[in-house]
């Protein structure tokens, strides 16, 4: 049979499957957040930037980001997230992860927060630290300033002491 | 007879500015302090090059232009309308620096939005950006709601008298103690009291909900003055509810209610006269007006969306409170928020150009001309029911018992004239620029009552007009207009002259 049929074959009912047993697309925090209505209460796929990990006396809190846009996602205790240990920051590049859960636009069980109740968490890409170089021109330009500032407070200075000394003898 | 500036008055004016600069320039060694100790390397030569330029604008203007004589008072408007101008410019240099803005007006737009106490912000990529420079978006923050002028005040004012022009004109009406050096002392041992207080509970707090020590060190330390200056910025772009946390939110509720409070209050706070804050026509003001717009959004929200008790409140409650404080912190997403009926979206407007006390860190109309343009309605419908012979007064209680003053009643017209025209001309303008008026109105009150809340109209990518105008009512909002006409004023008179 030609390649192309066995593909056709095999992939037809996979796709057909995915899409009616309620498997997500994987999507982005904007596009959820953007249809928040029409995925409240719905099983989701997430992938995200980790920013924050709070540990709490139940659970955890996984705060995501992605472009500008931002959600909590709530993990029990019971599911292993000791992996993910790098939330993105100045000096990190976070972890990327990605989340299987339930999002609620308006949770019941955390005081009506928009949020996601995860189920499955895999960790996508392990965060990295970002070298920080200092830009050569920064440093030039700190110390051209540096150099402007001293002559000036070396004109300022001059002046003010040619200005006592003339009070002075006046 | 127009008055109009000397050669020596300008002289003297563009010396107080070289040491406003200079002052300025000092205030950036704090944030460059805390990236050396964080190591932030190029956070750090960003605030020490801003510091050299400061000094060197600074110096340079106190060189050409030496101190002849004290300044006419009404200069002080010119004076602080310009300074008010030239600040967040220098301010916006280290924040331009960072690489989080799409150019220097970006910079600049949340620069003035923290000297504002505005909160609206343009950032990109907020959740990546140096704790240094995360301070320093909120120490200006502080220091533009604690007024910069004030902070100034002790060593540039060679005069009581030159020291309350500048005073008021940065919109505070109101002394506190007789001597403006001993208001602005008092100003800043009641904050640094508060301080010590409010950050030490949301730290803790910060802790509690799971944050690291030095996150929760920095980020109560951020969330405090944010709250307490109703500035609205917040260190990470999840806003308030980063956090999970009901307490931090409470906690910020009341800090923003305090700071929204005219400092006088505070004083009868502390003298133990808590009759006054009771009596007091604001205090009273408040409390109506926030009762009925919470108990309309309430209504609207619940005949229009299917929320239980809890999250009305804390939803409900938290948007009007920080609103009409004039905050602009935020525990639902701008996507949550624009889902929301529009009744709903006209309140939280409103509430936003009602604003907070006079003589707070809160922009908008404010509660006492509110309260004023009130009486005064009162009184003139009195006025047509009494008999001809019948003069008609009416009283209001701030700090003392008061008679409702026609001139007074003027003034309070002019700025609320201005505050409304403010807010319809930011709407047109956002309606030219391709968004539906309401959304523009949302966002032009909340530019100019120097409040913060977006509807998602402001970010990095909206038209630079929009950018422009948002700038000018943030500076026009937080001067409260008056500055900015009679520094208009002077300059025609010197050019009619």
């Amino acid at each position: 049979m030609n390649i192309m049929v066995r593909i056709f074959m095999v992939g037809l009912p996979l796709f057909l499957l995915a899409s009616f047993s309620g498997i997500a697309q994987t999507l982005s925090l904007e596009q959820l957040l953007d249809s928040a209505q029409a995925y409240d209460n719905k099983e989701i796929d997430v992938q995200a930037e980790v920013l924050d990990k709070l540990t709490q006396e139940k659970g955890y809190w996984l705060n995501l980001g992605d472009k500008g846009v931002s959600l909590g996602v709530w993990v029990d205790k019971e599911i292993e997230i000791s992996n993910i240990a790098r939330p993105g920051s100045y000096a990190i590049n976070g972890d990327i992860i990605r989340i299987q859960g339930v999002f609620h636009s308006s949770c019941k069980e955390h005081l009506g927060q928009t949020d996601i109740h995860a189920y499955r968490i895999s960790l996508v890409e392990e965060g990295s630290l970002r070298k920080e170089r200092v830009l050569p021109h920064k440093k030039f330009f700190a110390i051209a300033w540096l150099v402007s500032f001293l002559v000036i407070l070396g004109v300022y200075s001059a002046k003010e002491l040619l200005e006592k000394s003339k009070r002075r003898s006046q | 007879m127009i008055f109009s500036p000397t050669k020596d008055d300008l002289s003297s004016l563009l010396n107080i500015l070289g040491k406003l600069l200079c002052f300025l320039g000092l205030l950036l060694l704090i944030p460059a302090a805390i990236a050396r100790l964080l190591a932030e390397l190029n956070p750090f030569y960003d605030f020490i090059t801003t510091f050299f330029i400061c000094e060197c604008a600074g110096l340079i203007l106190l060189i050409i232009f030496p101190f002849k004589k004290e300044p006419d008072y009404s200069l002080a408007f010119l004076l602080v309308a310009f300074l008010w101008l030239l600040i967040p410019f220098f301010g916006a240099l280290p924040l331009w620096f960072s690489g989080h803005f799409a150019g220097f007006l970006d910079a600049f737009f949340d620069s003035m939005s923290g000297f504002a106490t505005t909160g609206l912000s343009v950032i990109q990529d907020l959740d990546h950006l140096a704790l240094s420079v995360n301070f320093w978006r909120h120490f200006i923050m502080f220091l533009g709601g604690q007024g910069i002028i004030i902070v100034a005040l002790s060593f540039v004012a060679k005069t009581p008298a030159y020291g309350l022009g500048l005073y008021v004109g940065e919109a505070r009406e109101e002394k506190i103690l007789p001597n403006i050096i001993s208001t602005a002392r008092f100003i800043w041992t009641v904050s640094l009291l508060y301080f010590i207080l409010g950050s030490s509970v949301l730290f803790a707090e910060a802790l509690r909900a799971g944050l690291s020590f030095k996150k929760a060190l920095f980020h109560s330390v951020f969330l405090f003055m944010a709250a307490f200056d109703t500035g609205g910025f917040t260190p990470q772009s999840m806003n308030v509810s980063y956090y999970h946390s009901l307490t931090i939110e409470l906690t910020t509720v009341v800090l923003m209610i305090l700071g929204s409070f005219n400092f006088n209050l505070h004083y009868f706070l502390w003298m133990r006269r808590k009759k006054e804050v009771i009596e007091n026509i604001e205090t009273r003001t408040f409390l109506v007006t926030f009762s009925l717009l919470f108990l309309v959004l309430n209504i609207d929200l619940l005949s229009k969306m299917n929320l239980s008790f809890i999250e009305l409140f804390r939803k409900g409650f938290y948007q009007v409170i920080t609103a009409h404080t004039g905050c602009g912190f935020s525990n639902i997403s701008i996507s949550q928020l624009k889902a929301w009926p529009k009744g709903a979206l006209i309140f939280i407007t409103l509430a936003m150009g009602l604003g907070g006390g006079i003589g707070s860190t809160t922009g908008g109309i404010k509660l006492m001309r509110l309260a004023l343009l009130g009486k005064a309605v009162v009184s003139e419908v009195k006025s047509w029911i009494f008999p001809l012979r019948v003069r008609v007064y009416e009283k209001y209680h701030h700090l003392q018992d008061m008679i409702l003053e026609d001139k007074r009643i003027r003034l309070v017209f002019i700025v609320f004239f201005f505050y409304i025209a403010s807010y319809f001309l930011g709407a047109v303008i956002g309606v030219f620029c391709g968004y539906p008026f309401l959304e523009s109105l949302f966002e032009s009150t909340s530019a100019c009552a120097n409040v913060g809340l977006s509807v998602g109209i402001t970010s990095s990518s909206m038209p630079v007009a929009l950018k422009i105008t948002y700038i000018i009512q943030m500076w026009a909002g937080r001067l409260e207009f008056v500055s900015i006409i009679a520094a208009m004023g002077l300059i025609f008179s010197s050019f009619k002259k």
